[in-house]
């Protein structure tokens, strides 16, 4: 029984993550077709209507209720699973490829510029991150695309490190000793032999840096650092929604909260997941 | 010892060093920063005058030396909005951040020990799985919506606590007002619960895992059967000889753990109006107060650069295998 609930656990999660996040992609692909109304369309006679609030005519307009504008909250929620996807990804990519880049080149090379590369990165750890992102996004501007830069360059720390370490171990390896003996350049040794062998552990980083990214993103949309007003987006919905909660309009806060979380929590289960698979060393310890 | 004690603390003050670079070029980031300080209808004339004014005519290399120079005297600029030091702003709003984020890292710690340990005591069952989903959960939760919910739960619905607000306890003990502290202390305590949960949440849910993890690996150990071989009470074996050692990843990560909390103060603080650091920035970032952040975001990150200093050093002098490395 006990073994069960473990397997049960196990299995029956990573899928549900993975559903959550299909679920969300799709949302972010498909948001015109989904949504129900255009998500920047303000009504003021049914502004902050309760979700399910039938109209005059008895039909439900809003079924997830509307804004202090007489928005469709949600339409805005669907719309603002672009701006989490675009981000979270674009971010994710950015940090990764950076980051494993100099990791790689770190752990391979070592000598001056690796000690650099891990020095700068020391500096960088001994900031909190959202601090230095708060003040580069007060310099730049907010916008996706500042939002993006900061938080993928923001993120190459945690892959570069794992690359270097990853790669000093399979340096040793004999088959790369043998690429090296017959005459491969490092180029090819570094892309067919060092490569393949770390990509695993970076994976799993990126899948649990993915939900860190999010919760960043919304962070940062909440201050206003993130995209326009005009664009909806999961963290700015929250953060309109704190003028509604002292009268008690939950749903404006309690929904894109929702949708943040169980995007992160899938994430994490993903990670979780794929750390088990992956590296089965790592199961033992939990 | 020693001679660990000075090689850490030259990293450190490389550190703090470079911290001081990347906030500086931070500002120059998005090319010459006098613009964020005039007003949008300056005239050309009146923008001249200020970049003088500013010191932002000046080569790079000068006005980083001039910035750090500042910074020794304490000294980071005018703050726009509040016309004074905006070091000396900074440090006004600091003993309410400290209470809030002393109270949260407490919660954080005092907590996640005794939920990892018994998860780990009791690996595999019912127990260890609901302490690991919490611990999943509340690292997949925001922080500021988490507080929102505690606002909406425990303050609108039930009522039974104060939803925003803070009662001094460190400003009138710095103050030497000893008995007025001592009067606030219940009040303060009440209203500090929800914002210092809220921050705690994260925190907590990452060392619990963490010192589970830690807990399982140290009780394979041959230690650990000897001390059970001896016929120690569990209770003996789990905290002394146990614990004692999954102890040192834990601290490490206490002192990584003060920068997500001073993070989380930005968003948290204002979400329960809290008057500390972390609102002043909120209100600085949407009256483009510049300097104001800057002063807050060097001030808190060489908070964090000393804090995890000091916590290096009490790692090396718990575990003297790392001094030794």
């Amino acid at each position: 029984m006990r073994r069960m609930l473990a397997r049960l656990w196990r299995a029956k999660f990573p899928i549900a993550a993975i559903l959550v996040l299909l679920a969300v992609t799709g949302a972010a692909a498909f948001a015109p077709e989904i949504a129900p109304r255009d998500p920047n369309r303000q009504s003021i006679i049914a502004r902050l209507a309760p979700p399910l609030t039938p109209n005059r005519q008895g039909r439900i307009d809003f079924i997830l209720g509307s804004d202090g504008l007489g928005r469709d909250i949600a339409s805005r929620l669907v719309y603002g699973a672009r701006v989490t996807i675009v981000v979270g990804l674009a971010a994710v990519l950015i940090g990764g490829a950076l980051g494993t880049l100099l990791g790689v080149l770190a752990g391979y090379r070592g000598g001056a510029a690796g000690a650099v590369i891990m020095r700068v990165a020391d500096i960088q750890l001994a900031f909190p991150f959202i601090l230095l992102a708060i003040m580069v996004l007060v310099v730049l501007g907010p916008g996706l695309l500042n939002l993006i830069l900061v938080l993928g360059v923001g993120q190459w720390v945690t892959y570069a490190r794992i690359a270097r370490a990853q790669t000093l171990a399979v340096s040793q390896k004999e088959y790369v000793e043998a690429a090296r003996a017959i005459g491969a350049r490092h180029g090819r040794i570094l892309r067919c032999t060092v490569l393949p062998n770390i990509v695993a552990p970076l994976i799993v980083v990126a899948s649990f840096n993915l939900a860190g990214v999010i919760l960043s993103e919304a962070a940062l949309s909440f201050l206003g650092l993130g995209v326009p007003p005009t664009v909806p987006s999961w963290g700015g919905m929250l953060a309109e929604s704190r003028d509604q909660l002292l009268a008690g309009r939950w749903w404006m806060a309690v929904l894109p909260g929702l949708a943040i979380a169980l995007t992160a929590l899938s994430c994490n289960v993903l990670g979780d997941w794929l750390r088990d698979e992956l590296d089965p060393r790592l199961k033992e310890a939990g | 010892m020693i001679a660990y004690l000075i090689r850490r603390l030259l990293q450190g003050g490389l550190v703090v060093l470079g911290v001081t670079v990347v906030t500086f070029l931070a500002l120059h980031l998005g090319g010459d920063p006098t613009y964020l300080y005039v007003s949008e209808r300056a005239s050309a004339g009146d923008i001249a005058a200020a970049r003088a004014a500013l010191g932002f005519d000046q080569p790079l290399s000068v006005q980083y030396l001039r910035f750090l120079a500042g910074l020794l005297h304490g000294d980071l600029g005018t703050s726009l909005t509040y016309k004074t030091g905006a070091m000396g702003v900074v440090m006004g709003f600091f003993p309410a951040t400290i209470e809030l984020t002393l109270s949260a890292m407490l919660l954080a710690v005092g907590l996640s020990i005794p939920l990892g340990v018994l998860a780990a005591l009791h690996r595999g069952t019912p127990l260890d799985g609901g302490i690991m989903v919490l611990a999943l959960v509340g690292q997949s939760v925001p922080s500021f919506w988490m507080g929102i919910m505690f606002i909406l739960f425990f303050g609108l619905g039930l009522q039974w606590l104060p939803m925003s607000g803070h009662v001094p306890v460190l400003a009138p003990l710095l103050a030497g007002d000893v008995g007025q502290a001592v009067r606030n202390l219940p009040q303060a305590a009440l209203h500090l619960i929800l914002p210092a949960v809220t921050i705690a949440f994260f925190s907590l849910a990452r060392n619990s895992r963490l010192v589970r993890s830690s807990m399982l690996e140290v009780l394979e150990q041959d230690y650990v059967r000897t001390a059970r071989a001896k016929g120690l009470r569990e209770s003996r074996v789990v905290i002394g000889h146990a614990l004692r050692n999954a102890w040192l990843p834990v601290v490490t990560m206490i002192g990584l753990e003060f920068g997500f909390l001073l993070g989380g103060v930005v968003v948290v603080e204002t979400i329960f109006a809290w008057p500390g650091v972390g609102r002043m920035v909120f209100n600085a970032i949407n009256q483009r107060d510049i300097p104001l952040v800057q002063a807050a975001v060097v001030t808190l990150s060489g908070v964090f650069v000393g804090l995890n200093l000091l916590v290096d050093l009490l790692y090396a002098w718990l575990d003297p295998r790392v001094r030794l490395a």
